[in-house]
């Protein structure tokens, strides 16, 4: 019986612990300039974090000296994200205008988009806040590696443009930048990103 | 000692199978290819996938290029297409591409999932764009099929670079990310 009841235990214990997928969640109103060059589509521009914006972590090992975040475990993992950004530029009309947004993965100095979307611009939108999205992507993700949030201009004729990440004046409760890491399988496996 | 070991390896099954349980029943499928379009303003034009796409699975019947859910329940769907109708035009021209995301195509029961319409003007027509299918709740039955279409609207004043070695589903310039598909079970 008592046996019984120990497997029991332990079917109960390792089924909780297997469940419960490691987690990271952040939620920033930190507000943040960007200033994007023309011509300049590889040079990608990252968001500046606050440790006291994490809502939520599981996931990563964090310190009072960490300043990167580094994947702990290979896995695949569940990314997205939310950007609320206003472009403030001038003029694109009958112009390319397009800015990347999304994570990157750096790995041995090498920076690759793990998930992204890209805008395009146009007169219609280019002035004022857009919710922009990086819905659910699932990557694989080798230990060791840094995840960073950013954006770079993709493509953009116009002179230098100083975009904003953060709220309307009307609005200054907003959420600016929030996103979501989650690891949802151990197994080995490799992913190419480009 | 016969039956330790027989406790040990009984405990190493359990972890085992708990740690193959605690995989997400989702599906995760992109291309870093890129897929090239004819200019045809009547056809929907598929955008296929190949197995080497697949990133992750453990929902799907991915077989002979089709995606077919082999369970039935609540799925949430969402994806991409990046397009790049590759034309210059005039400041009067202007090129609208559509994309659908649809259920059992060509089938009594087909439905549009998701339709994203974009709308290429001077100065642009020359980049990609993202057709985004953003996350939403479905209920699929087994045996339901998810396919990505593509088509040229007739309001089109321009065609697309109608060159048939160029890819119009294209990376955006400075991203890899050509189109994908992720679909995840509720539990």
């Amino acid at each position: 019986m008592r046996k019984i009841f120990l497997l029991y235990l332990l079917i109960f214990l390792t089924n909780g612990w297997a469940q419960e997928y490691a987690f990271f969640h952040y939620e920033s109103k930190l507000e943040q300039y960007f200033k994007f060059h023309p011509g300049a589509s590889k040079k990608i521009l990252y968001v500046n974090m606050d440790r006291n914006d994490i809502v939520f972590n599981s996931l990563f090992d964090l310190d009072e000296k960490t300043t990167q975040l580094i994947i702990p475990i290979s896995g695949f993992y569940e990314i997205s994200g939310y950007f609320h950004f206003d472009l403030r530029t001038g003029n694109v009309k009958n112009s390319r205008a397009g800015i990347n947004f999304g994570f990157v993965q750096i790995q041995n100095g090498i920076e690759d988009y793990i998930a992204g979307t890209r805008i395009s611009y146009t007169e219609t939108n280019q002035d004022g806040f857009l919710d922009i999205y990086i819905d659910p992507t699932i990557v694989y993700l080798e230990k060791g590696v840094i995840i960073a949030p950013a954006m770079s201009t993709g493509l953009l004729d116009k002179p230098i443009v100083n975009a904003y990440l953060g709220c309307e004046r009307t609005n200054k409760d907003c959420i600016a930048f929030q996103w979501s890491l989650k690891r949802i399988s151990n197994e080995a496996s490799s992913q190419k990103y480009f | 000692m016969k039956r330790l070991l027989k406790n040990i390896f009984s405990v190493l099954f359990l972890l085992i199978f708990c740690q193959i349980h605690a995989q997400e029943p989702s599906f995760y499928i992109r291309t870093l290819r890129s897929i090239s379009m004819t200019q045809d303003t009547v056809q929907m034009q598929g955008i296929r996938f190949k197995d080497v796409d697949v990133v992750y699975n453990k929902i799907i019947d991915f077989t002979n290029q089709n995606i077919t859910i082999k369970q039935a329940g609540v799925y949430e769907v969402n994806g991409f297409v990046n397009i790049n109708p590759g034309v210059y035009g005039g400041v009067k021209d202007s090129l609208q591409i559509e994309v659908y995301w649809i259920k059992n195509s060509g089938k009594p029961s087909e439905q549009i999932l998701c339709s994203v319409k974009q709308n290429y003007t001077c100065g642009n027509m020359d980049v990609a764009r993202t057709f985004l299918f953003r996350p939403q709740l479905f209920r699929f039955e087994a045996g339901d099929d998810i396919s990505i279409w593509a088509k040229v609207l007739p309001t089109s004043t321009i065609s697309i670079n109608n060159n048939k070695n160029y890819h119009q589903i294209h990376k955006p310039t400075g991203m890899q990310q050509i189109a994908g598909l992720r679909i995840s079970r509720e539990n």
